[in-house]
Order: structure tokens, then sequence, then C-alpha cells
């Protein structure tokens, strides 16, 4: 097996913006090239260690491996090409969608619980299990989705080693507002009312109650978010 | 700018891979035994360097690769495609228009 470490080439690799999936396969063909050279040069007669010089000859150095791996734009990762677009719009553009998608299931999961009790007119309600399931999709799409946001563009940033601070930064507080100021309201029918209601939009208010209740919502984002960063920083930095 | 002779390097490196590609499936090491097999060594690449360009002409559509687990170690296999072929040929040409441009002017230039 090849003594050959190629870690450091990885993590220069990946600082520089050569896409994680393409450094992984390119270390895995690096170490087994390098085996089979170490192999060919003990079948020479060389020492372990100068058999190991040998090999790492003929690959190149970490340097040149580098250099033409940064001469190819087609293996930079999409974060280093367009980090705008990969950590601010299309997180912002996923979680809008992803909400909307989980509201869609409430109205869906509605209409199969309403046919559920038309079916079992014995029973004086849809259920509440009916209940849960759509309240808890109009709650995940408020409280849950754009911290879920938050966290994968945290993980993307770490593992491509982006280092855009601003951007980053603006895209987690983008996703956290969008949480803190969206409504979304699934009533059911009761007593009074013979139909469901959906409400859902956009709230600002100066009050003081609001404002508080705002900055609590976006710091349930941030705060996770950046301690979510931090333990990865520490976990993954030097590895690729 | 890329310097004529690096680019050059290219080129040549892109249309002995694809040539030997077109052939059978290879993986870097057989790829590079090969190429200094059939060029008598007159040919010695930096043999890490051929994984930037073999993974560069497959995002290009050119080659495809397949994994394959042989002693236990995970090596990778490429293969040209139809696009790879076409562009093969077309580098072929090319080559053979330069290298006859360039013998003209070697062998003529004694008589000029």
């Amino acid at each position: 097996m090849s003594e050959l470490d190629f870690r450091s080439l990885g993590e220069r690799m990946i600082q520089a913006g050569v896409a994680p999936r393409h450094v992984r396969r390119m270390l895995a063909e690096l170490s087994e090239h390098g085996a089979q050279l170490e192999l060919d040069a003990r079948q020479r007669g060389l020492d372990p260690v100068a058999a190991r010089a040998a090999a790492r000859e003929v690959l190149g150095s970490d340097e040149e491996i580098l250099t033409r791996a940064l001469a190819t734009p087609s293996l930079r990762s999409w974060g280093t090409r367009w980090p705008v677009v990969t950590m601010l719009l299309a997180p912002v553009v996923g979680c809008c969608l992803s909400g909307a998608l989980s509201l869609a299931l409430a109205v869906l999961f509605y209409q199969v619980g309403t046919s559920a009790h038309l079916a079992a007119p014995d029973q004086t309600s849809p259920g509440p299990f009916w209940y849960a399931l759509t309240t808890g999709l109009t709650h995940l799409a408020v409280y849950i989705l754009p911290l879920l946001w938050a966290l994968l563009v945290m993980r993307y940033a770490v593992s491509r080693r982006l280092t855009a601070t601003g951007i980053l930064l603006l895209s987690i507080l983008v996703l956290a507002v969008i949480g803190a100021v969206t409504n979304l309201e699934f009533t059911w029918p009761d007593g009074t009312r013979h139909q469901a209601s959906i409400g859902a939009g956009v709230g600002f208010s100066t009050n003081l109650v609001w404002v508080i209740h705002f900055a609590v919502r976006c710091l349930v984002v941030v705060g996770p978010a950046f301690a979510y960063r931090q333990w990865l920083v520490r976990r993954t930095w030097h590895t690729v | 700018m890329e310097h004529p002779a690096s680019a050059l390097t290219g080129i040549v490196s892109e249309l002995l891979i694809l040539r030997l590609l077109s052939e059978r499936e290879m993986y870097g090491y057989e790829l590079a035994k090969t190429v200094l097999a059939l060029t008598r060594r007159e040919i010695r690449l930096r043999e890490g360097l051929l994984y930037p360009l073999l993974h560069d002409l497959e995002q290009r559509g050119l080659l495809r690769s397949r994994r394959e687990v042989v002693a236990g170690r995970s090596r990778i296999y490429y293969r040209a495609t139809a696009r790879g072929n076409r562009r093969r040929r077309r580098l072929t040409e090319q080559w053979q228009r330069a290298r006859q441009a360039v013998s003209a002017i070697l062998e003529g230039a004694g008589h000029v």
C-alpha cells in the first residue's frame, strides 16, 4: 500500500477552489497510481524510502499538480465560480419554494383528512392526526425550513472552504428575516366555521413585542447556523 | 495568456489520451505506462498531471469513467465517448497539417 500522502495537496486544492468531488477522486487516483509506482521501484531493487521518493518524482510535485488543476476551469467548484448564486440566490429561492411546497402538502393532507372524515360519518372531525400533520407542515415552513437552509449554506461553504464572508453573512441574515417576517396559518373548520382557511403573509411592525419576537426568530436561525459552522470548521478543516 | 509551448503540450496530451482511450478503456497508471511504451520513452509525462486532464476531458463529455475495485483498491477506468472520438479526429487532422507545415519549413529551409 502506498505511503504517499496527498492530504495536504487535497486541502490546498479545495482552498484554491477545485470542486471537492474532483479532489476526492484525484487523491484516490494519485494514491493508487503512487502505490503501483512504488511497487515498480521496489521490483527494480530500490529500498522503501527510495521507492517512495522515485514514485513521487514520477507523479510530480504538489505544486505541479495543483497548478495543472487550477489551470483547468472545468474543475472549479460552483461556489468558487458563482458564489452569489450558490450561497445567496439558490438558498433563498430554495427556502421560498420549499415553504410553498410544505404549504401545498398541508392543503393536500387537509383534503385527504376531510375525505377520510366524510367516508366515516360516525367520526365528529377528521381527527388529531390530520390536524397535527397540517399544522406541523405550516410550522415547518416558517420555523424549520429557514434554519435548515441556513445550515445547508454553512455546510456548503465550509466543505468548499469558501471565504466570501460578506455573501455568507448576507445569505444567513436573509434566510433568518424570511423566517421571521413570514406568517402562515392553517385553520381547520370548527363549530363556527365550515371551511378551512389558509392565511399567508409578510408582516412588519414597530411594536416592541413584534420587534422582540422578530429578533428572537432571527437569532433562532443565525445562532445555530454559526454554531454549526464552528463545529464543522473544527471537525473538517483538515480533512477532505 | 497560456504559453504557446504549453498549449501545444496540452493539445498533444489530449490527442494521445483520446487516441489510446478510443481503443480500449484504461486507468491512469496503465495509460501513463502505455504512452511511455508506445513513444519508446520519448514522451515522459509527470504522471500525476494526467488526472486533472482526464477529469477535464470527462467534464467536457469526451471521456466517460467507471469505478472498479481491484484487490481492495478503487480504480477508475476511462474510455473515449463518441464525442471524444469526433474531437480526436479533428485534432488528428490539425496535428497532421501542423506537422506537414513544420516539416516543409525544416526540410526546405536550406533551399531558400
